[in-house]
């Protein structure tokens, strides 16, 4: 506002490029507008009536009711349960997720035998319908399964319940682990590959050891790539309920009881009310945890990539 | 002097070898892990039915009421069948029409949607790399949001979305929603903000039109993550279960995922070949498209664009 | 050489890839999808640079091969549904009456129908009177409606069992299969002229002992004559092919049983047979085999088959829902008509006969009516604006349900108004048996979503299937009451036990018609006399039970655990807060005890319950009352000894309990008719309600002439009025005769009801507090049962299994609290 310009002429330029970024806005307006058009329709609106059944008493007769739902529903025992598993879930599973792949993406780095063919063996698990894994995972997890007979092999006498007792998480943690590890991994060794040569070079001479050169240069370049990945591993975090909910029906066990059993339950029971309260309740922590993403990358991002 | 170089560069070689091997093996356990459960599915596809249930019967026997019922014996693991049998693909593919016509539902479902979405998703993503106003940036976030949504929320909202435009059990219940699905939106956008802004300037300066820069140079630099999006979005919707049980109630149309998810003790023996018939279209896609996959995925990272 | 069956098999096997379209175009599609995938890769080793290329134009001819296909698809939705709102606009069937130019002489004897034979339709009449039977053959000839009849005597103590025409020309002769019974049935053929002269004639002893000595047991049921001039007898495990003269010419061996034998339009015989379902196929003398017709349908109505010139099939479904037109050319399959929509109850239809596109005959029998005689009418096709057309109210219902019917078919005869269609969400034709569960779960699903958006229904038969509660927390349901009381029904119209069980909150949600009672009798000696008891009670006296004695017939873990839980469960969840005990020693201790009986049941079932009760072997029973008589029965078998009506256990009350007999209804709130509707639930009320002896009526005024009735004792009387006296000399009681045998010869002749069984009526029905929900708590009963069973086979302790139903089930109670 307090620019006065000095000559005349310089005022032409800047009025121009105006007009072309708006020309640009315009255009590219009307490239974004088909998928916007849909995105409106088949997602934006059924969140718009989302959230107008989390404010009312129930969906035939539409009583307003102000925060109720929300109220009761913190209030819920089984959705605190829920709560509580998908928490400690995601906080294993997640960075469980992002270390073992970048291990898996370091150790592929190195020119080891039958690399490539390795990387196709990881990413396998990506190409299984979800029907025949848990197929397999109830024929090795369950009471009788072949992992509780393998224990017994090796001396354990004490059959494990894998599915109804605290060790439902380990079983869905492995579960989730063995269907993302490989793509996060690859995501990880681009990122390693993408790294400048140089910088590696300039920490050698300066006798840093492996390690620090690993954390202190790889990492720190990666920092937006381990970002993305937790974001992906968070995104498929959600998607590992189908598995669950096939492995262990309507009504599992408190230990193994997800968000998801919740909502899906309150979805059978036609209770529109409470499942729209518990999806934004949900869409407000994951907004607050991108946001939070967000600034991280902002904060790294800056001296990396410039 | 030059001996000890040389003792070093042994010593080092040597803790090369221990190191590659290392990886090897690690890289080896991690593989079989990973590959058990595919080969379990393929050699067992092989099995007579009988077989089959001899094997896994005991978990997968039901009571009437459909409660699992416990039975004092165990599974029996096996990667080799005793004799290999071509039953359950004989059944399969030649008796009964309904899985061919079922796979056919899953075909006619999902590559639409691969197709369009990318589409959609290529000019979306285009859009939102030309310019990068504040509203575009709220708009790219609620995309996120949106993306992340778990199904059970969305939908009922779908159902009553679909319900309005009378697109109920009809295949556009499942192919609209399918088509403006954000999720490629945010992958192709993250991959095209890595295209230097030059570039299309100078084809700007050339005299080419918005539309010719896309198709022209925007698109080819960036074939393999749009290759690498198709592939992911393939595998997602080729697994689907929910949408097509609840949009689509003529359970003609419905694709051979759900029938999948839902084979139970009966059919216990045609699972596996199910399965792995199923699994085919994946494998080609993947064997034919891993190069771009990895490529593609390469350059993205990152979460914000 | 292959055996008949493998043939059968191959045959079978060829004809699904050869003739079934669908299969063959999927594999045609494969083709040119290996081909095209062939190509392109052989494109991309020759121009390796063109990757791009060749993927973009591949994927361009994929979909261009995908929507040409879809197009032509049978199954493609879009064509579909818009071929469905065409037939709806343009077409109807309507009901006509159909002119057989006959008086109703029911009185003197019965008429049968023996099929359609080429467009003539052949019944027979027979009237017995002194001279025997007498014999009058109706031939309609469908084209012109016209009717002959020819008069035919039967010798000595002969019946015609079947008939059949021969079908060349005009009427040149009949077949009939004849039959009388000397300590076994003997069969013979007899072939008359068009004019009821016999021709010739032979017995089938021959016939009969050699099936017999095949199967050691046969009979035929089914005659036909084929344009070939072969005479074609149905027996139960086989097809018979003769000549004219009795010769054989050959047999074909049914896989189960046989249904029924008829003739294609174009004069085939076709039968239908049980083999993995209902399979039709065409009878092939000279290969001695069957040609299996496959239509994708395997749960039709084997009498309700017709089979066309060109292949098609019109069917009707085994639920007796509608009737569909299977198009031989097109491999499609479209609904022609639902039987209500015809004001025809779909379970009377006994057969349906093909004419032309326009018209077919339908064949009722009226089982409710309980008269002898069949009734013939058209169907025939008009364009729908030669129909007026009423408001139409929909009825939800899980699965279809004949009483409903009924009701509904009344309903639309005499409202001029509106009428009512039936949707029905559980598909027996398409159902796949091997997964009824998931298959259930999506119907409610479905359900409960349409119902949720509006588009649903007015009126939801609720019951199986359809959870109550869930309806009612949603606000899905209407409160009847102030309905009811605007058409006149208030509280006191209603037996007011089973008004108020099925209130709740002061709303009335769901009202059956009838109602039954069930409870448990059992001896004092081990029950003592007070009605009424806990778990732990009921527990304890199972377990000590004297030596030998067995509680229920045929008791096992899983039943015990079933009929104690079922309405007992509810003590071990405390409604207050929502939580629940399943780990208490009680619970335990019921495990247990169910453990302590055999997985499958290991006795006998040689002697009946009454007879054990009287030998000492069974202690109680459970008994299921739906008509006065009913109560009895049950007095009958515990004759002599002391008994108490005990009930359920942890029911509260005198543990009996209340159930909607057949089906009761609600109205949707989001109905636009909800007067409507409520005129039909009021009509369900007042309909004839104890037809079949089913139940008992809601409304007091209507129990109360029921009992009068049957209380009232009516003799048979000469005309001054005096009563006929049997053997005994005691006067002989109008329709009083009626008894039940069981298995092991006990039996017991009713006796007219008296006020005594009013009275035990009453007192089980004053103390019944519950009601019977099917579905409410099924899932808690599933949890129970799953984790039970890794106890019972010893897999885990007692503790284990108990710990993890109370981790399940108060989860479960948490997430609806």
């Amino acid at each position: 506002m307090g620019f006065i310009p000095k000559k005349n002429t310089s005022v032409k330029p800047k009025a121009k490029a105006g007009r072309q970024r708006r020309k640009i806005k315009h255009l590219s307006a009307a490239f974004l507008a088909p998928s916007l058009l849909g995105v409106l329709t088949f997602f934006f609106v059924p969140f718009l009536v989302v959230i107008a059944y989390s404010v009312v008493d129930n969906p035939v007769s539409m009583n307003f009711v102000g925060l109720d739902n929300f109220v009761k529903l913190v209030n819920n025992t089984a959705f605190k349960q829920a709560v509580r598993n998908t928490l400690r879930f995601s906080a294993i599973a997640v960075p469980l997720a992002v270390v073992l792949s970048l291990l898996l993406a370091l150790v592929l780095q190195w020119k080891i035998p039958l690399r490539s063919q390795f990387r196709t063996f990881f990413l396998s698990p990506m190409m299984v319908p979800v029907a025949s894994v848990v197929l397999v995972w109830q024929v090795l997890f369950d009471y009788n399964g072949a992992v509780n007979q393998w224990f017994s092999f090796i001396g354990v006498e004490n059959k494990i319940d894998w599915l109804k007792s605290s060790y439902g998480t380990i079983v869905i943690v492995i579960l989730f682990l063995w269907k993302n590890l490989g793509y996060n991994m690859i995501l990880f060794m681009a990122a390693l590959s993408n790294i400048p040569q140089e910088l590696v070079e300039v920490a050698v001479l300066e006798k840093a050891s492996q390690f620090q050169i690993f954390w202190h240069v790889k990492l720190r370049y990666m920092t937006s790539t381990v970002l993305f990945v937790t974001i992906m591993s968070l995104i498929n975090s959600f998607k590992v309920f189908r598995e669950v909910y096939l492995l262990t029906g309507d009504n599992p066990t408190d230990w193994i009881y997800m968000l998801q059993h919740y909502m899906n339950n309150m979805f059978r029971k036609l209770n529109y009310q409470n499942l729209s309260a518990a999806a934004i309740l949900m869409s407000l922590f994951m907004i607050v945890v991108i946001g939070i993403l967000f600034l991280i990358e902002n904060y790294f991002g800056k001296d990396v990539e410039g | 002097m030059n001996q000890k170089k040389t003792k070093k560069r042994t010593l080092k070689k040597s803790l090369h070898i221990v190191q590659m091997t290392f990886a090897f093996i690690i890289a080896a356990c991690f593989a079989i892990l990973f590959l058990t459960p595919i080969v379990l599915t393929i050699t067992n596809s092989f099995m007579s039915s009988t077989e089959i249930s001899a094997n896994y019967g005991v978990i997968f026997s039901t009571t009437e009421s459909g409660g699992k019922v416990f039975i004092s014996e165990q599974v029996n693991l096996k990667f080799i069948p005793d004799m290999v049998s071509f039953e359950q693909y004989a059944t399969v593919l030649l008796k009964s029409p309904d899985y061919l016509l079922k796979f056919w539902n899953s075909v006619i479902l999902v590559v639409p949607i691969v197709v369009f979405q990318i589409v959609v998703a290529a000019l979306a993503a285009y859009g939102f790399y030309r310019y990068d106003g504040r509203l575009r940036q709220i708009i790219f976030f609620s995309y996120i949001i949106l993306m992340l949504m778990p199904y059970q929320v969305t939908l009922v909202p779908n159902y009553l979305v679909s319900d309005w435009l009378n697109i109920l059990d009809t295949r556009w219940a499942i192919w609209l929603p399918g088509i403006f699905s954000p999720f490629s939106v945010y992958l192709l956008t993250k991959y095209m903000k890595r295209i230097p802004v030059g570039i299309i300037e100078a084809a700007k300066i050339d005299g080419a039109g918005e539309f010719q820069i896309f198709v022209q140079i925007a698109l080819p630099l960036c074939k393999s993550a749009v290759c690498s999006v198709a592939i992911l979005v393939f595998i997602d919707y080729w697994n689907m279960v929910e949408q097509p049980i609840i949009l689509l109630s003529d359970s003609t149309l419905q694709p051979l995922s759900v029938y999948l998810s839902k084979i139970n003790s009966e059919e216990l023996g045609l699972a596996f070949a199910v399965a792995t018939i199923y699994m085919i279209p994946c494998l080609f896609v993947f064997l034919y498209g891993e190069d771009y996959l990895v490529e593609g995925i390469t350059y993205q990272g990152g979460i914000k664009g | 050489m292959l055996p008949d069956a493998e043939v059968g098999n191959l045959h079978k096997f060829l004809n699904s890839i050869l003739n079934e379209s669908v299969v063959y175009s999927i594999w045609y599609r494969m083709l040119q999808l290996g081909y095209n995938l062939a190509v392109q890769s052989l494109y991309q080793e020759v121009f390796m640079k063109k990757k791009t290329l060749t993927v973009i134009l591949s994927t361009l001819l994929m979909v261009l091969m995908l929507f040409t296909g879809c197009s032509s698809q049978s199954a493609d939705s879009s064509n579909d549904t818009q071929k469905e709102e065409e037939n709806a606009l343009t077409w109807v069937y309507v009901l006509e009456d159909m002119d057989w130019g006959l008086e109703d002489d029911s009185e003197n004897g019965y008429y049968s129908t023996h099929g359609c034979f080429v467009h003539q339709l052949l019944r027979s009449h027979t009237v017995y009177d002194e001279d025997g039977t007498n014999i009058g053959l109706l031939v309609m000839d469908l084209d012109t409606g016209s009717v002959k009849t020819i008069d035919y005597k039967p010798a000595g103590d002969f019946y015609v069992n079947n008939a059949a025409i021969i079908p060349e020309g005009d009427s040149a002769g009949f077949v009939l299969l004849e039959a009388y019974y000397d300590e076994e049935t003997h069969y013979s053929l007899k072939v008359l002229d068009g004019n009821g002269e016999t021709k010739s004639e032979f017995s089938l002893d021959d016939l009969m002992s050699r099936l017999e000595e095949q199967n050691d047991y046969a009979y035929i049921s089914e005659v036909i004559v084929g344009m070939d001039g072969y005479i074609y007898l149905g027996c139960d495990s086989a097809v018979v092919v003769m000549d004219m003269e009795g010769n054989q010419i050959a047999q074909i061996a049914v896989p189960n049983w046989l249904n029924s034998l008829a003739l294609s339009e174009d004069g085939r015989v076709f039968a239908t047979y049980y083999e993995d379902g209902y399979q039709l196929a065409f009878v092939n003398p000279d290969t001695e085999a069957f040609e299996p017709i496959d239509f994708g349908v395997t749960n039709f109505d084997s009498n309700t088959v017709n089979v066309l010139a060109d292949g098609s099939v019109i069917y009707g479904d085994s639920s007796g829902m509608n009737m569909y037109r299977y198009d031989a050319s097109t491999g499609e399959t479209e609904i022609l008509f639902d039987w209500v929509s015809l004001d025809i109850v779909g379970y009377n239809v006994d057969a349906v006969y093909y004419i032309d596109e326009d018209t077919m005959v339908v064949e009722t029998y009226d089982y409710s009516a309980n008269s002898y005689n069949e009734s013939m009418s058209l169907v025939t096709r008009k364009e729908s604006s030669e129909v007026s057309e009423k408001t139409t109210l929909t009825l939800a219902l899980f699965s279809n349900d004949s009483y409903t019917q009924e009701y509904v078919v009344a309903f639309n005869k005499a409202n001029d108004q509106y009428r009512i269609e039936i949707k029905t969400y559980l598909d027996y034709t398409t159902i796949d048996y091997n997964d009824y569960e998931t298959y259930y779960d999506d119907a409610v699903t479905r359900m409960q979503n349409d119902l949720v958006s509006g588009d649903g229904a007015d009126i939801i038969m609720t019951g199986y299937g359809v959870n109550t509660n869930t309806l009612i927390s949603s606000g899905l349901l209407e409160d009847l009451v102030p309905y009811l009381n605007e058409r006149g029904y208030t509280r006191d119209q209603f037996v007011t036990q089973v008004y108020d069980a099925y209130l709740r909150d002061g709303s009335l949600y769901e009202l059956p018609g009838q109602f039954t009672i069930r409870t448990v009798y059992a001896l004092t000696e081990l029950v003592g006399s007070e009605p009424g008891w806990t778990l732990e009670e009921a527990a304890e006296v199972i377990a000590n039970l004297p030596e030998g004695m067995e509680w229920f017939m045929g008791w096992t873990r899983s039943s015990m655990l079933n009929e104690l839980l079922t309405y007992g469960y509810s003590s071990f969840i405390h409604e207050e807060d929502n939580t629940c005990s399943f780990d208490s020693e009680e619970f335990k201790a019921l495990l247990k005890l169910a453990a302590s009986f055999p997985e499958e049941f290991d006795g006998s079932w040689e002697e009946s319950e009454p007879t054990r009760i009287q030998n000492g072997t069974l202690a109680a029973e459970e008994l299921y009352i739906y008509d006065l008589e009913s109560l009895q029965l049950y007095r009958a078998h515990f004759e002599g000894k002391e008994y108490t009506k005990i009930g359920f256990p942890g029911v509260g009350g005198n543990g009996a309990v209340i159930n909607a007999a057949g089906s009761a209804y609600a109205i949707c709130s989001k109905s636009e008719y909800k007067d409507a509707a409520a005129d039909f639930i009021v009509s369900t009320l007042t309909e004839e309600t104890t037809w079949g002896g089913y139940g008992f009526s809601v409304l007091q005024e209507e129990l109360d002439a029921y009992f009068e009735e049957e209380t009232t004792v009516e003799y048979e009387v000469d005309e001054n009025g005096d009563p006929y006296l049997d053997e005994d000399g005691n006067p002989i009681v109008i329709g009083g005769s009626s008894g039940i045998g069981y298995q092991d010869g006990w039996e017991y002749w009713y006796v007219p009801c008296t006020e005594e069984d009013v009275e035990e009526f009453y007192e089980l029905l004053n103390g019944a507090v519950a009601v019977e929900n099917s579905d409410g708590n099924s899932e808690i009963l599933a949890i129970i049962e799953e984790e039970a069973g890794s106890f019972f086979s010893g897999q885990k302790s007692v503790d284990d299994a108990a710990a993890i139903i109370q981790n399940r089930v108060s989860l479960y109670l948490s997430e609806n609290s």
